[in-house]
C-alpha cells in the first residue's frame, strides 16, 4: 500500500489536497455509510456482549473479563482453535496451488473448454447438504467409493468419517474439491491481465513453458496470490458448513472448529456472551495473522 | 518430423485425458442428484447405490415445483440476487478504486478496516443486525437482503482492488494528462479494462445472494416473499428429509447459475492487449 | 459523448439508493384498529407435509368458529426455524405463540420466555379424555404447552428378514436376550459375497431411540428427578450402555455409526433392508412408505428388568410477553387444536403423529388406519401403561445431550471402554448441569 507514496511526509492532512481528499470521499462514500450503519453498531453490541452472560432470554449479566478467562480453560475452545488452525494450515495452500494448475489449464483455446469450466465451478454451486450427502457415501466404510478404490490398490478399508483421525483430512479434500472452483474463477480472471507479448518474448528467447510459468505467470499473478491468501486464511478460520452438515463436530470433537463450538454456544446453548467472546479471539488471531501478512507483502508481491 | 507431431498429439490427449478425469470428478454429484431426482423415493436408498434409476420417473420435478409455490419463490430470488450484484459491483468497484488509485488520509487503517469486517463470524452480529433492520421498518421485506450490497463488501473491494492496482499506473498518467479528473479515469479506463474482474465480482457475488438461507429466513415472515433456498429448505423436514424432492428441487435452481457462469466466460476469458494505449 | 450518461446513470443510482432507504425507514404498518377482531402471530417450523393442512384445513376451521380471532402464521422450515426464534426472542419480536420441538421448551421456560399455562389447562381440559397433557411440564408440575401430536418409540421390524431365515416376529414377550438372540440369527450374507449385508438391530448412538431407553428399562437413569444431577454412573446405565456397544462391537448383530448414518440418514439402512429391526417413531412410517415393497410392522420395544420406552411431544407454547388478549386467542386456538375432533382426525391421517385426543387415538384415524405399520398399539402402549418417559428435559438438554453423545463416541468406537465413557460424561454432564442451575 506505499505505491502512492513518494514523500515520507504522509500522514499528517495537510499533505492531501483538498480535492484529493473530496475525490476519495466520494469514492468511499457508499462504503462508508454502510460501516457505520450496517457494522459499527452491531460490532461494538456483540463485542459488549462478550463481557456479559447472556442467555438471550432475559437481561445481559456484566461479567467483565469472565468469558474470556473461562475460555482460555476450556479444553473444548483449545481443541476447537487447534482444528481449526489444522483446517486451515493444509487446506488454504493446496486450494491456492491446485486451483493455479487448473486455472493455467482451462486458460486454453481447447475444444470444449467452455464445458470443462462449467464442470470445475459445478462443486462451488451445488448446496453442502447434496456435496455432504455425496462424500458421505464415498467415505463410506462399507460401501464407499474410496474404499473401493484403495481396496483395488491392495489397502484394508478406512473409517474415514467415524476415526477421529481421519475424520479432518476427510473433511478437507472434500473443502478443497468443493473450493477449487472458485479460486480457479479468481485465478482465470487475473491471468487475463497477463500480456501475451510478454510470452512472445520468452518464447523468442527460448523459454519452455515450465520457465514461462515461473517467471512470467507466477511473479504478474502475485496480487492475486495474496488476494487468495488472505481470503483464504480469513475463511478457513471460519470454517463452519462443512463441519456442520457433515459430521456436527464429530467424531469425539476430532472436526469441532472455532465457528462451529461458537454457533453452538450461541444458538444451541444458549450462551450469547461466551460465543461472543469466542468471535472476538477469533477475530484478533486472524487480525495478526493478516497484518503480518500486509507487513511483508512487499517482499514479494508486485504490482 | 512425424515423431515431433505424435509426441504433440499425445501430449494433447494426455492433457484431455486429465482434465477430462478432473472435470469428472466434479460432476459427479450433479450426476448423483439427477439420478436421485429421476427415482422413485423408495429407490434412493439402495445398498449399494445405484446410478442408472429403473424406472426413471419425472414426477418428481413436478411434485417439488408444486408443493409449494416455487414461481414466486425464484422471483423473489432473482429480484434479491440481481439487485444485490449490481449493488456490489458499483459500490465495490468505487472503494477497489479509491484504495488503488487515490491519496488520503488513514488510507491503511480504513482498508484494515474492511478487511476486518470479514474477520468477525457473521452469526455473532446477526442478532444486533437483526435489531437494527428492525428498526429501519425493514423487517419481513427484501432490503435486508440487497440493499446493505449498495454500501460495499469487503470481498468485492479488496478483489477489486487486487486487480486495478495490477493495472499500470501509466495509463492513469496519459489519462491525467488529458485532463481527465478521477471519476473519468474510473470509468473510461479502469471499468472496461476490469471486466474479467467485475465479471467474476458478479457471478460470485449472484451466487452467494441465491444460495443464501440463513439471511432470507432471519428477515422473512410472509411465506409470499420467501426465497428459493427458503422453500428448498421445507424439504428437510423434523426426522428426514425428502430427497427425491429436494434434488429435483435443487437441480432446477442450479439452472440460473450454470447459465450465468456460461455467459459470463466471456467476460473473465478475454486476453486484452496492454501495449498501446487506447486512448 | 458518454460522460454526462454516465454520470447520470450513477447519480440516478445513488438517488434510488437513498429513496429506498427512506422508503424503508417509513412506517408502513397500518395498525389493526377493528375493535373485535384479535391477530395474533402463530410460529410455526414445518416441511412441506404440513403447510396444506395446517394453512387450508386447520386454521380456517378455527377462525371460522372464532371470528373474531385471526391466526397469522408464520411458516418457517423446521431446522431453521429455532435460529429465527431465538434471534426474535433476543429482539424482542418472537411470535404470540408457536410449535416447539418437545425437547427444547424448557430452554425457554426455564428462562421465563413461555406463559405458564397450569391454571387454564385445570380449567379447560379433562385429564382422562387425552394423552401427554403433562408432557410439557417441569419437575414442579407447573404445564407450558399443550401437544400438538406425540411421538413414541417402538421397534420397527421387517417382516421380510424374519420369513427368510424361518424366525417368528418379535413380541410382547421378548426381552434384551430374546432381542440378542434373534438379531444374532438376522445378522448374515445375504448374497454370498462373504460380506454382512443384513444386520440384526440398529444399536446405535443417540437417545431417543437408543441408551435412554436402555437405561431406564434396566432401572437406571440418566438424570435425577429433579433434572439437575447426573446418574450416569450408576453400574444401571453402565450396564445398559455396555449392552448397546456390545451388540455393536462384540456380537457385531449392528451396522457402526458411521455406516448408518453416512448414507443420507439413518432411516434409509431399514429400508434398503440393511438392519432387520430399527427403533423409532411413528412419524418415520411416512417415509418407509415411500417404499411400496417394504414389508413391515412394529411392535413394542422388549423389556428390560421393566418397560420403559422415550417419547417425545410438540408442545405448542405461549409467548411470556404477549398481551393477555393474545395470549387468550392463542390459547383458544391450542385448546381448539386439541379438542376440535374434525381438527384431531384430519391431523392424525397426515401421519405426523399420534394425536393427544383418545377418542381420535383408537379410531380409524389412528390405530385402525388401513396404513402400514398395522401394529400402531405398540405406540400406544407406553403411553397406556404409563411406561413412556420424557428424555429428562431441562434448560440445557442439548447441552449436557451432546456432551455425552460425544463421550459415548468413543465407546461406540471400541477406543474406551463403556464404563470408562460413562464416568467421564459423568463428569462432563454434571459439569454442565452445575454452570446452567447456578445461582
Amino acid at each position: 500500500m506505499k505505491e502512492n507514496i513518494k514523500n515520507k511526509n504522509v500522514g499528517t492532512l495537510s499533505f492531501y489536497s483538498k480535492q484529493e481528499i473530496l475525490w476519495a470521499l466520494f469514492f468511499l462514500a457508499p462504503y462508508l455509510v454502510g460501516l457505520i450503519i450496517f457494522w459499527l453498531g452491531p460490532v461494538i453490541a456483540s463485542f459488549l456482549i462478550s463481557f456479559t452472560k447472556w442467555e438471550l432470554v432475559g437481561k445481559p449479566i456484566w461479567l467483565g473479563l469472565g468469558n474470556y478467562r473461562q475460555l482460555f480453560n476450556d479444553e473444548l475452545f483449545i481443541k476447537s482453535l487447534i482444528n481449526t488452525a489444522y483446517y486451515t494450515i493444509v487446506s488454504v495452500p493446496l486450494g491456492i496451488t491446485l486451483s493455479l494448475l487448473l486455472a493455467v489449464a482451462m486458460n486454453q483455446k481447447l475444444k470444449g473448454i467452455v464445458f470443462y469450466r462449467t464442470a470445475f465451478f459445478m462443486p462451488h454451486i451445488s448446496s453442502m447438504v447434496a456435496i455432504a450427502l455425496l462424500w458421505g457415501w464415498i467415505y463410506n466404510s462399507q460401501y464407499g467409493l474410496l474404499n473401493y478404490l484403495i481396496g483395488l490398490l491392495g489397502l484394508p478399508p478406512q473409517n474415514w468419517l467415524g476415526n477421529p483421525k481421519l475424520a479432518m483430512p476427510a473433511l478437507i479434500i472434500m473443502s478443497v474439491w468443493k473450493g477449487l472452483g472458485y479460486n480457479m474463477m479468481i485465478w482465470l480472471a487475473a491471468l487475463q491481465g497477463i500480456p501475451e507479448d510478454l510470452y512472445e518474448a520468452a518464447r523468442i528467447d527460448g523459454a519452455n513453458k515450465w520457465q514461462q510459468f515461473r517467471n512470467i505467470t507466477v511473479p504478474l499473478l502475485s496480487p492475486t496470490t495474496f488476494l487468495l491468501l488472505i481470503l483464504g486464511i480469513i475463511g478457513s478460520f471460519q470454517v463452519f458448513e462443512q463441519s456442520y452438515v457433515m459430521t456436527k463436530g464429530g467424531p469425539a470433537h476430532a472436526t469441532l472448529t472455532l465457528v462451529l463450538y461458537m454457533y453452538s454456544s450461541a444458538f444451541e446453548w444458549l450462551k450469547m456472551g461466551y460465543a461472543s467472546a469466542m468471535a472476538y479471539i477469533l477475530a484478533l488471531i486472524i487480525l495478526v495473522i493478516t497484518l503480518i501478512q500486509f507487513k511483508y507483502q512487499n517482499k514479494w508481491v508486485h504490482y | 518430423m512425424a515423431h515431433k507431431n505424435t509426441l504433440k498429439f499425445l501430449k494433447t490427449s494426455l492433457a484431455y485425458l486429465f482434465i477430462t478425469l478432473g472435470a469428472l470428478t466434479m460432476v459427479i454429484p450433479f450426476l448423483w442428484m439427477i439420478s436421485t431426482a429421476l427415482k422413485e423415493p423408495g429407490q434412493i436408498f439402495s445398498m449399494p447405490p445405484v446410478l442408472i434409476p429403473k424406472p426413471i420417473v419425472r414426477t418428481n420435478f413436478v411434485r417439488a415445483w408444486s408443493s409449494l409455490p416455487f414461481g414466486l419463490f425464484s422471483m423473489n430470488s432473482f429480484k434479491v440476487s440481481i439487485l444485490g450484484t449490481v449493488g456490489t459491483l458499483v459500490s465495490c468497484s468505487w472503494a477497489a478504486y479509491a484504495f488503488a488509485r487515490l491519496r488520503f488520509p488513514f488510507k491503511n487503517v480504513l482498508f484494515t478496516l474492511i478487511l476486518a469486517t470479514m474477520m468477525i463470524p457473521g452469526q455473532i452480529t446477526m442478532i444486533p443486525v437483526f435489531v437494527i433492520m428492525k428498526y429501519l421498518g425493514w423487517y419481513d421485506t427484501h432490503f435486508p437482503l440487497w440493499v446493505p450490497h449498495f454500501f460495499g463488501s469487503a470481498f468485492g473491494t479488496f478483489l477489486l482492488r487486487q486487480f486495478f492496482m495490477a493495472l499500470p499506473a501509466e495509463l492513469d498518467d496519459a489519462a491525467k494528462i488529458d485532463g481527465c479528473n478521477p471519476l473519468q479515469i474510473y470509468y473510461k479506463i479502469f471499468l472496461p479494462l476490469s471486466k474479467p474482474a467485475l465479471a467474476t465480482l458478479g457471478v460470485l457475488t449472484f451466487l452467494s445472494s441465491w444460495n443464501s438461507l440463513l439471511g432470507p429466513v432471519i428477515y422473512l415472515k410472509t411465506i409470499e416473499k420467501f426465497t428459493l433456498m427458503i422453500g428448498l429448505a421445507f424439504f428437510q423436514g423434523q426426522y428426514y428429509t425428502d430427497y427425491s424432492l429436494l434434488m429435483s428441487g435443487s437441480l432446477i435452481s442450479l439452472i440460473p447459475i450454470v447459465l450465468l457462469y456460461i455467459v459470463a466466460q466471456k467476460y473473465f476469458v478475454q486476453g486484452i492487449a496492454l501495449t498501446g494505449i487506447k486512448g | 459523448m458518454k460522460k454526462p450518461r454516465r454520470n447520470r446513470f450513477f447519480f440516478v443510482l445513488f438517488l434510488f439508493g437513498t429513496m429506498m432507504f427512506f422508503y424503508g425507514c417509513g412506517g408502513q404498518k397500518q395498525a389493526m384498529t377493528q375493535d373485535e377482531i384479535v391477530e395474533v402471530r402463530f410460529g410455526y417450523p414445518g416441511g412441506v407435509g404440513d403447510y396444506e393442512t395446517i394453512k387450508n384445513k386447520i386454521i380456517p376451521l378455527f377462525e371460522q368458529e372464532h371470528p373474531n380471532i385471526k391466526i397469522k402464521l408464520e411458516y418457517q422450515p423446521w431446522n431453521q426455524f429455532w435460529t429465527k426464534l431465538k434471534t426474535q426472542i433476543a429482539a424482542g419480536d418472537a411470535p404470540d405463540f408457536w410449535v416447539s420441538d418437545g425437547v427444547y421448551f424448557m430452554e425457554y421456560a426455564d428462562r421465563g420466555a413461555l406463559k405458564d399455562l397450569t391454571e387454564w389447562v385445570k380449567r379447560d381440559f379433562d385429564q382422562k379424555d387425552f394423552f401427554a397433557l403433562d408432557f410439557a411440564s417441569s419437575p414442579d408440575g407447573r404445564i407450558w404447552g399443550i401437544p400438538r401430536e406425540i411421538q413414541t418409540i417402538a421397534l420397527y421390524y421387517n417382516k421380510d428378514s424374519f420369513d427368510d431365515v424361518g424366525l417368528s416376529y418379535p413380541d410382547e414377550t421378548w426381552d434384551w436376550n430374546s432381542l440378542l438372540d434373534n438379531a444374532k440369527k438376522l445378522t448374515r450374507d445375504t448374497n454370498g459375497d462373504k460380506k454382512i449385508d443384513q444386520y440384526g438391530f440398529w444399536s446405535t448412538n443417540w437417545i431417543s431411540g437408543g441408551w435412554f431407553n436402555f437405561i431406564y428399562q434396566n432401572k437406571g437413569r440418566i438424570l435425577d428427578k429433579t433434572r439437575t444431577k447426573s446418574m450416569l454412573d450408576r453400574s444401571e446405565a453402565i450396564e445398559a450402555v455396555q449392552f448397546m456397544v456390545d451388540m455393536v462391537l462384540k456380537h457385531k448383530v449392528s451396522p457402526t455409526d458411521e455406516v448408518s448414518s453416512s448414507v443420507g440418514g439413518n432411516h434409509a439402512i431399514f429400508q434398503a433392508k440393511v438392519v432387520a429391526m430399527y427403533p423409532y417413531n411413528y412419524a418415520m412410517s411416512s417415509a418407509f412408505n415411500q417404499s411400496k415393497d417394504l414389508n413391515y410392522d412394529s411392535v413394542v420395544l422388549p423389556k428390560g428388568k421393566v418397560r420403559a420406552a422415550s417419547y417425545n411431544a410438540i408442545p405448542i407454547v405461549i409467548n411470556s410477553k404477549a398481551t393477555d388478549q393474545k395470549a387468550e386467542a392463542a390459547w383458544e386456538f391450542i385448546r381448539f387444536f386439541a379438542q376440535n375432533e374434525t381438527v384431531q382426525r384430519t391431523w392424525a391421517e397426515g401421519g405426523f403423529g399420534i394425536p393427544i385426543l383418545k377418542k381420535v387415538v383408537y379410531s380409524k384415524s389412528f390405530v385402525d388406519a388401513p396404513t402400514k405399520p398395522s401394529n400402531k398399539s405398540a405406540f400406544i402402549e407406553p403411553l397406556e401403561e404409563g411406561y413412556g418417559l420424557p428424555m429428562d428435559i431441562n434448560k440445557c438438554w442439548n447441552e449436557w445431550r451432546v456432551a455425552l453423545t460425544e463421550n459415548l463416541s468413543l465407546a461406540w468406537l471400541g477406543q474406551t471402554s463403556a464404563e470408562k465413557a460413562m464416568l467421564k460424561a459423568h463428569k462432563d454432564v454434571q459439569k454442565i448441569l452445575d454452570n446452567a442451575f447456578a445461582k
